[in-house]
C-alpha cells in the first residue's frame, strides 16, 4: 500500500488535470512508444525474423491506439447521431488483426524461400539489390 | 544551180507562211527534245548500252538543230520582204503573278535568237557526235550524255526565253551542268574542287545578275523582253500585225493599242519615259541617234512609273552595270575569270561545247539583249569595254608561257571574250555577236583537235612531250591549222571578219571622240591580238612540228581519229573557213545602224578614214605575231623551259598568272576559310558541343550521385519508408 503511494503520488501530482490512469493519452502513448520500440527494431536489426516480430509489434501498437479511440469515444454514435461511429475503431482493429496475420504468413514463406536459397537470413547478406 | 535551188526554196514560201502559227506555237520543241533525252538517260541510263545512251544524246540534240533550222527558215523565209523586227513568239501561260506584275512562261525566235540557237544546236550537235567517239570507253557515258542534254535544255531556255526570269533560270541551268561536267569524273578530288571552283565564281557573278533583274523590275515593273501577242477586239494580233503600216498614228510604223498593265517590255518603257520620243531618251544620255530603235516594239500607251529627282540614266545605268557583273562571272571577264582554266579539267568535249562556244557567251548575249537599255547608259558602256579590253590583253598575256594545251585554248577564250565585251562596250552590239558566231566554231575546232591529240597520246597535255605529230594525225594537223589561222585573224577567214570589225570599231570611236580611253583600248587590242597570233602558232608549233619529245610507246601508239571524231572536225573547219565571207552581212551593218540582227549600232560615224589603217595595223600584229613563233620554235626549235626562264619577270608574271590565283586564296579565300573554322570553334564547339554534351555529363553525374540510395539494404528501405511516412503526417497536420 504504501509503494503504491509512493510510485503512484508523483504521476498524480505531475498529471493533476488527467483524471485516471487509463486515459486516452495514456493509452495513445503506451502505443506509441510500442510503435517506436517495433520501428526501431525494423530499421536497426539484422535478423529477417526480428524484422517480422519488430513489424507485428507496430501492427499491435497501431491496434492499440485503434480500440483507445474507440473506447475513449464510446459515445460517439449519440453524440454526432451516426449509426456505428463508435465502432468504427473496433472494427478497423479486427481488420487489422486478420492483416497483420495474412502478412506474418507471407512474410515467413519468404523467410523460408530467402533461407533455402541463400542460407541467411541477416539483411548485410543480402544485397543483391545494391547499384 | 544556185538559182534553181533558190527557186525551190521560193516556192516553199507560202506553204511556210502559212504554217508559220504552227511553228510559232511549237517552238517549246526546240529546249524540250534535249530535256526528253536528258530524262531518258538520266532515269534509264544504268538500263541502256552505252551505244543506245549515246545514241540518243546525239539524237535529241539533233533533233533540236533539225527544228532550230525549220523554225529559222519560217522567220527569214520571205526574203528581202522580212523585217529584221520580225520574231516567232510563243506565250505558253503565265508563270507567276503577284500584284500588276506578272510574269509568263514563253519562248521568242528573232533574229538574234536564232543566230544563238543556231549555234548552240549545231555546234552542240557536232560536239555531241564527237563525244561517241571521245567518251566511247568511259563507264559513266548515259551520265556524260544526260548532262550534255541537260546542258542544251537550259541553254536553249537561255537563249529563247522572252522574259529575263526565264534567261535567268537558263542562266542558273548553265551554270549548274557546267558544275556537272567539269567535275564529271569525281573520283579524282581535283576535278571536284574545279567544278566547285566554277560554281561559287560563277555565283558571285550572279548575286549581281539578281540584283540588276531586282532593279529593273524597280524601274519598269516588268521583265519582258518583247511585246506580248494578244487578243484586241477579238482578234490575236501578234508583231505581225505591228509591221503593218500605221494609219494616222506617227510611232514609226507600229499601231498603238491599249494594254493591260505589267505586260510591257523595256522598249515601252524607255519610250514612256521619255515621253513617246525615243531619240529623247538617247538624247538625254548624250548619244546622237536618230529615232529608230529596232530591237522593241514601241506600240503601247500606258502610264509609266516615275522617279522623281532622278535622272533615269542614272537608275538605268545601276542596273546595267550589276547586269554585267552577272556576265563577268558568267563569261570569265577580269576579275571572275579564275575558274575557266581550272575548269579545263573536265573532258574535253565539255571544254569545247560550254566553255569555248556556248555558256560563256552566255553574257555576250544578255548583254546584246538588252542592247537599247545599255545603249540608254553611257557609263555602262564604258565600263564594259574598259573590262573587255583589259580582259582581251591580259588573258592572252597569261596565254603566251602555258605549258598545257588545254590552258592555252582556256586562256585563249578568256581573251576572245574580252573582245566581245569590246565589241558590245563601244556600242556594236552585233559585232559582239558576229564574234561569238565565228569563235564558236574555231574555238570549239581547236578544243577537239587538242582533244584528239590528247586521245592520240593517251592522255599527254603538256606541250613539252608533245612535238612532230604532223604526219601521224594529219586531219587533226590541217583542221587545227584552220582554226589557228581563224583564231591568229588571216585574212578572209572567219575570225578575221570579226576580229577586223571590232577593231575598226573601236579605232573608230577614238578618230571620233578623240577620247583617250579608247585609244589605250585599241592599243591593248592590237597587242593582244599580236599576242593571239603567237601563242596560237606556238602551240601548232609545239604539238605538231619539230621532233617527236613524247615518250617513245606513246609517240608509237599515236593514230588518226575514228571517224565519230574526224567528222565534226572537217564540219567545223568548213565553217570556220567560210562562216565569214558568207554571213557577215548579216552582223555588219551596211549604211545605216541596223544590223541584220535586228539590233541598233551606236557605232561611230565616219569609220571611212581609219579603215586602212586599221586593217594593216591588224594584219601587222598578225603578221609579227605568226613570224616570231616560227622564228622560236621552228627555227630555233625551243622548248618551253620554266626553269630556266625563270629569272625574267614577265615570264613569270605571266606562267603563274600575274598571281591572281595566289592574291585571292591570300586576301579571300583564306581569311573566309579562317572565319569558318573560328565560327565552327566558337559556335559549334563551344555553344552547341558544350550545351549538348555537358546536359548528357550532368545527368550522368546527377545519377551517379544518386545511385547511391540504392543500397540493397532492406532496413534502410524500411528507414526510408518511415521517413516518408513521418513527412508526409508533418506535412498533412500542419495544412
Amino acid at each position: 500500500m504504501a509503494l503504491q503511494t509512493l510510485l503512484l503520488e508523483p504521476l498524480l501530482a505531475a498529471g493533476a488535470a488527467q483524471p485516471a490512469l487509463f486515459s486516452l493519452t495514456n493509452c495513445l502513448i503506451l502505443a506509441g512508444v510500442i510503435f517506436a520500440a517495433g520501428a526501431w527494431g525494423v530499421i536497426a536489426r539484422r535478423n529477417l525474423l526480428v524484422m517480422l516480430i519488430s513489424i507485428e509489434l507496430m501492427l499491435n501498437a497501431v491496434n492499440l491506439a485503434f480500440i483507445s479511440f474507440a473506447r475513449a469515444h464510446a459515445n460517439l454514435a449519440q453524440q454526432t447521431l451516426q449509426p456505428y461511429a463508435g465502432e468504427t475503431g473496433q472494427l478497423c482493429a479486427l481488420f487489422v488483426i486478420a492483416i497483420a496475420a495474412a502478412e506474418a504468413a507471407v512474410g515467413l514463406a519468404i523467410v523460408i524461400a530467402l533461407f533455402r536459397n541463400r542460407q541467411t537470413v541477416d539483411t548485410r547478406e543480402l544485397r543483391t539489390l545494391q547499384q | 544551180m544556185l538559182n534553181s535551188l533558190g527557186q525551190w526554196f521560193e516556192s516553199l514560201n507560202p506553204w511556210v507562211l502559212s504554217h508559220r502559227t504552227l511553228f510559232e506555237r511549237t517552238l517549246i520543241l526546240i529546249p524540250l527534245l534535249p530535256l526528253a533525252g536528258f530524262l531518258v538517260n538520266a532515269l534509264c541510263g544504268a538500263r541502256l548500252t552505252r551505244r543506245a545512251a549515246a545514241n540518243i544524246g546525239v539524237f535529241a540534240s539533233l533533233g533540236a538543230l533539225v527544228y532550230s533550222v525549220v523554225c529559222a527558215v519560217a522567220l527569214t523565209l520571205p526574203g528581202a520582204a522580212a523585217d529584221t523586227r520580225d520574231c516567232l513568239h510563243a506565250v505558253y501561260g503565265t508563270w507567276l503573278r503577284s500584284g500588276d506584275f506578272s510574269v509568263s512562261f514563253g519562248l521568242f525566235m528573232d533574229r538574234l535568237g536564232m543566230v544563238m540557237t543556231l549555234i548552240v544546236t549545231g555546234v552542240g550537235t557536232v560536239i555531241h557526235l564527237y563525244s561517241v567517239g571521245y567518251m566511247a570507253h568511259d563507264p559513266g557515258i548515259s551520265r556524260f550524255f544526260a548532262y550534255m542534254n541537260l546542258f542544251l535544255f537550259a541553254m536553249l531556255l537561255l537563249v529563247l526565253g522572252d522574259n529575263l526570269l526565264l534567261l535567268y533560270v537558263g542562266w542558273e541551268g548553265v551554270g549548274l551542268c557546267s558544275y556537272l561536267l567539269i567535275g564529271f569524273w569525281y573520283e579524282d578530288a581535283k576535278n571536284a574542287a574545279a567544278g566547285m571552283k566554277a560554281f561559287v565564281v560563277n555565283r558571285i557573278g550572279d548575286l549581281g545578275f539578281t540584283l540588276g533583274i531586282l532593279a529593273l523590275i524597280a524601274i519598269f515593273g516588268t521583265v519582258n523582253l518583247v511585246a506580248r501577242p494578244e487578243r484586241v477586239g477579238g482578234q490575236r494580233v501578234t508583231k505581225q500585225t505591228y509591221l503593218q503600216p500605221a494609219r494616222g498614228e506617227k510611232s514609226g510604223g507600229y499601231v498603238a493599242l491599249p494594254r493591260e498593265p505589267g505586260l510591257l517590255d523595256y522598249g515601252d518603257a524607255l519610250r514612256l519615259l521619255s515621253n513617246n520620243k525615243p531619240a529623247e531618251c538617247y538624247v538625254l544620255a548624250g548619244t546622237r541617234l536618230p529615232a529608230e530603235v529596232t530591237n522593241f516594239d514601241l506600240s503601247r500607251t500606258l502610264s509609266a512609273r516615275h522617279w522623281p529627282g532622278i535622272a533615269i540614266t542614272v537608275l538605268l545605268t545601276y542596273a546595267c552595270v550589276l547586269l554585267f557583273i552577272g556576265a563577268i562571272g558568267k563569261s570569265a571577264q577580269i576579275p571572275l575569270f579564275v575558274w575557266l582554266p581550272d575548269a579545263m579539267a573536265g573532258p574535253t568535249p565539255v571544254s569545247a561545247l560550254i566553255h569555248a562556244a556556248t555558256m560563256v557567251t552566255a553574257g555576250v548575249y544578255m548583254v546584246c539583249r538588252l542592247n537599247g537599255l545599255y545603249a540608254a547608259s553611257p557609263e555602262a558602256l564604258r565600263m564594259v569595254a574598259i573590262i573587255g579590253g583589259a580582259t582581251a590583253l591580259f588573258a592572252a598575256l597569261m596565254a603566251v608561257t602555258q605549258l598545257d594545251i588545254k590552258k592555252v585554248l582556256a586562256y585563249s577564250t578568256i581573251s576572245q571574250l574580252g573582245y566581245m565585251f569590246l565589241g558590245l562596250g563601244v556600242g556594236a552590239f552585233s559585232l559582239g555577236i558576229f564574234h561569238v558566231f565565228t569563235h564558236a566554231f574555231f574555238k570549239a575546232l581547236l578544243f577537239l583537235c587538242a582533244g584528239a591529240v590528247i586521245h592520240a597520246l593517251a592522255g599527254e597535255q603538256d606541250l613539252r612531250r608533245m612535238g612532230g605529230l604532223r604526219k601521224r594525225l594529219p586531219v587533226t594537223f590541217w583542221t587545227m591549222v584552220i582554226g589557228a589561222a581563224a583564231l591568229a585573224g588571216v585574212p578572209w577567214l572567219s575570225g578575221w571578219y570579226s576580229k577586223d570589225a571590232i577593231l575598226l570599231e573601236v579605232l573608230a570611236r577614238y578618230a571620233q571622240t578623240h577620247d583617250r580611253l579608247y585609244l589605250w583600248l585599241y592599243a591593248a587590242a592590237v597587242l593582244g591580238a599580236f599576242c593571239t597570233a603567237f601563242y596560237i602558232a606556238r602551240l601548232l608549233c609545239l604539238t605538231f612540228l619539230g621532233e617527236s619529245r613524247a615518250e617513245p610507246e606513246k609517240q608509237a601508239h599515236a593514230h588518226e581519229a575514228p571517224l565519230t571524231m574526224a567528222l565534226p572536225l572537217l564540219v567545223l573547219a568548213a565553217f570556220s573557213l567560210l562562216a565569214g565571207m558568207v554571213w557577215h552581212g548579216l552582223f555588219i551593218p551596211e549604211g545605216g545602224r541596223v544590223s541584220g540582227l535586228g539590233t541598233y549600232n551606236i557605232s561611230a560615224e565616219g569609220t571611212r578614214g581609219v579603215e586602212r589603217l586599221n586593217e594593216a595595223l591588224a594584219f601587222a600584229a598578225t603578221l609579227c605575231g605568226l613570224a616570231l613563233a616560227w622564228l622560236l620554235y621552228v627555227r630555233k626549235a625551243r622548248v618551253p623551259d620554266p626553269e630556266a626562264a625563270a629569272r625574267r619577270v614577265f615570264y613569270r608574271l605571266s606562267l603563274h598568272k600575274f598571281y591572281v590565283d595566289e592574291a585571292y586564296q591570300a586576301f579571300i579565300v583564306g581569311p573566309f576559310v579562317e572565319g569558318a573554322r573560328l565560327a565552327h570553334w566558337v559556335i559549334e564547339m563551344l555553344c552547341i558541343d558544350l550545351l549538348v554534351t555537358g546536359t548528357g555529363k550532368g545527368v550522368a553525374w546527377l545519377g551517379g550521385y544518386l545511385r547511391r540510395l540504392q543500397t540493397g539494404l532492406v532496413n534502410f528501405y524500411a528507414a526510408a519508408m518511415l521517413l516518408g511516412a513521418l513527412a508526409l503526417l508533418i506535412f498533412l497536420l500542419r495544412s
